[in-house]
């Protein structure tokens, strides 16, 4: 990839979008003027400038991309532990497995009336339900790499006599890392959607939160302000995760892309 | 081989003595495997306490579900919840196949739109309900407009690969064998597309049902999300863990049927790869 975008490129990036927006801009000002709660794009760039707006945005986003994270690490821990139990054990597989895939499908938004009856509107039922839905694609990946681990590597650790928890540190974990990574990065992307919903439905706070705010102050700017957000935090997510697996493991290099 | 005869093929092997052995031995193992589930509803169900406001047994939860099904309405919410889905889904196949196809026909719609749909598929789109109903207001339409923009993605991107993918071998039989632009759409196109696309409905499907449940639970539209959300609020827990189980079955219900529609027109030998893909979608 080079560094210098050609000029042909650059219109190719950004000759559809600009002209949607100009387009929507002109149609407020002259074809839809009854339709007021559809904010002008100006508008929404100027709510960006409104300091006192953007801290409490950023404010909020922080609090979301905490939560988000803090689901996740315990997603990844849990779900890591069960898919390798998973992987590994025939009679665990057999057992868990199924109870798994009638659990799995079963929608996260569906899950949030049940944590707010158990946890109240508080930050544990953003976080359990952030877990619940981030657990399964790290469960599914993590048994899959498991299960795909080359039979010569375990035989290895078989003639160097390895202990359980040598073997499951130096062959298994670094085997299984590419798949492990699928699954994580699908289930980051799942924990800030579901905890925008869960803020929505369940705990009042954060971006999800916010946008709900501004819909019930009949607010269409800071709402549409909201949603932008919303999509950078998962953009920059999904880019920080990338770049970090890549610089702490350069020959996964290959997957970032 | 038309669809009806692939059918029939089907419906042959189906009930083959082989296919017949080899179901018998997947269904103890599918049954053994729900044992933990089973045991553990069971101890709930023998140990729990029967007046617990948080953690009511399983028999209340049929109790509470017999009764909202008595109360008369469970079933039209779950019929407008379907109904809604089904629409959202339709419409978002014949988006997505539409966009999908012209995207990987043309390179240049492809480089163009690329931004605009990046940006666009970034957004979650639970984010877009709350917009959604303050722009076009608490109505049916909405609620199919924004399970339309959830399932639109999966069906795009998987009708996208799926014409990237197909062999340029195609194109050159249908010219040898002079077909014209319609019998070139129906006989070659549309037959080599469509294991990708069904496939793609199903991975889209449980975006659309979760976007149903959040919009009916934020404008209060009738329908499961909203029974659900009321049952919270009236902090009747029976009835809460009971529309978890309804909410479930209805899922899987729907994703079997699509899963049946799917292995009808394409065959079971597909099937494989689907779940494959199914797996690796994340969906909340």
């Amino acid at each position: 990839m080079s560094s210098i975008i050609s000029y042909r490129r650059l219109a190719e990036l950004i000759l559809v979008p600009s002209t949607l927006l100009a387009l929507w801009q002109l149609a407020i000002g002259f074809v839809w003027t009854d339709f007021r709660f559809l904010p002008p794009p100006t508008d929404v760039a100027r709510a960006f400038l409104d300091v006192r707006l953007l801290a409490e945005i950023a404010l909020d986003g922080l609090h979301t991309f905490a939560c988000a994270l803090a689901g996740w690490t315990i997603a990844l821990l849990l779900g890591g532990a069960i898919g390798v139990a998973q992987g590994r054990s025939r009679v665990f597989f057999l057992f868990v497995g199924t109870s798994i895939e009638v659990l799995r499908p079963l929608p996260a938004v569906a899950f949030v009336p049940v944590a707010v009856l158990l946890f109240g509107f508080t930050i544990y039922t953003e976080i359990v339900v952030i877990v619940y839905a981030c657990i399964w694609p790290v469960i599914v990946n993590t048994a899959a790499g498991v299960r795909g681990i080359e039979q010569r590597l375990l035989e290895v650790a078989r003639v160097m006599h390895l202990r359980p928890l040598e073997k499951t540190t130096k062959i298994i974990l670094p085997a299984i890392l590419p798949s492990a990574f699928v699954g994580a990065r699908i289930s980051l992307s799942l924990a800030l959607v579901v905890a925008v919903i869960a803020e929505m439905v369940g705990n009042p706070a954060g971006l999800g939160w916010g946008l709900i705010a501004a819909q019930e102050a009949l607010r269409p700017e800071i709402m549409f302000a909201y949603l932008v957000s919303i999509g950078f935090l998962g953009v920059f997510a999904n880019t920080a995760l990338t770049r970090l697996v890549c610089h702490l493991f350069p020959g996964m290099r290959e997957l970032g892309r | 081989m038309s669809v009806l005869q692939g059918m029939a093929d089907m419906g042959a092997g189906y009930w083959s003595p082989r296919h017949l052995a080899r179901r018998a031995s997947v269904t103890p193992r599918l049954l053994l495997g729900t044992t933990p589930l089973v045991l553990l509803l069971l101890a709930w169900q023998l140990l729990g306490d029967s007046g617990s406001p948080y953690f009511p047994p399983p028999a209340k939860w049929v109790e509470a579900v017999a009764d909202r099904i008595q109360a008369g309405d469970l079933v039209p919410a779950m019929a407008q919840t379907l109904a809604s889905v089904s629409l959202g889904l339709a419409v978002a196949t014949v988006l997505g196949v539409t966009l999908g196809v012209a995207l990987g026909m043309s390179r240049t719609v492809a480089r163009y739109l690329g931004s605009t749909l990046e940006f666009l598929r970034t957004l979650p789109p639970p984010a877009v309900v709350p917009v959604a109903a303050l722009l076009v207001g608490v109505n049916e339409s909405m609620k199919v407009f924004v399970i339309v923009f959830a399932a639109f993605w999966p069906i795009v991107l998987g009708t996208f690969a799926a014409v990237e993918a197909l062999h340029p071998l195609l194109w050159d039989v249908s010219r040898s064998l002079h077909l014209t632009s319609r019998e070139k759409l129906v006989k070659v196109t549309i037959p080599a597309l469509l294991p990708a696309i069904l496939t793609a409905i199903r991975v889209a499907a449980p975006l659309a049902i979760i976007i149903s449940l959040l919009a009916e639970m934020l404008t209060s539209m009738p329908g499961l999300g909203a029974t659900l959300l009321l049952a919270q609020r009236s902090f009747n827990a029976a009835e809460v863990f009971g529309l978890l189980v309804v909410v479930g079955l209805f899922g899987l219900t729907l994703n079997a049927f699509l899963a049946l529609v799917e292995s009808l027109l394409v065959g079971p030998r597909n099937l494989e790869t689907a779940t494959g893909m199914h797996d690796r979608s994340g969906t909340a």
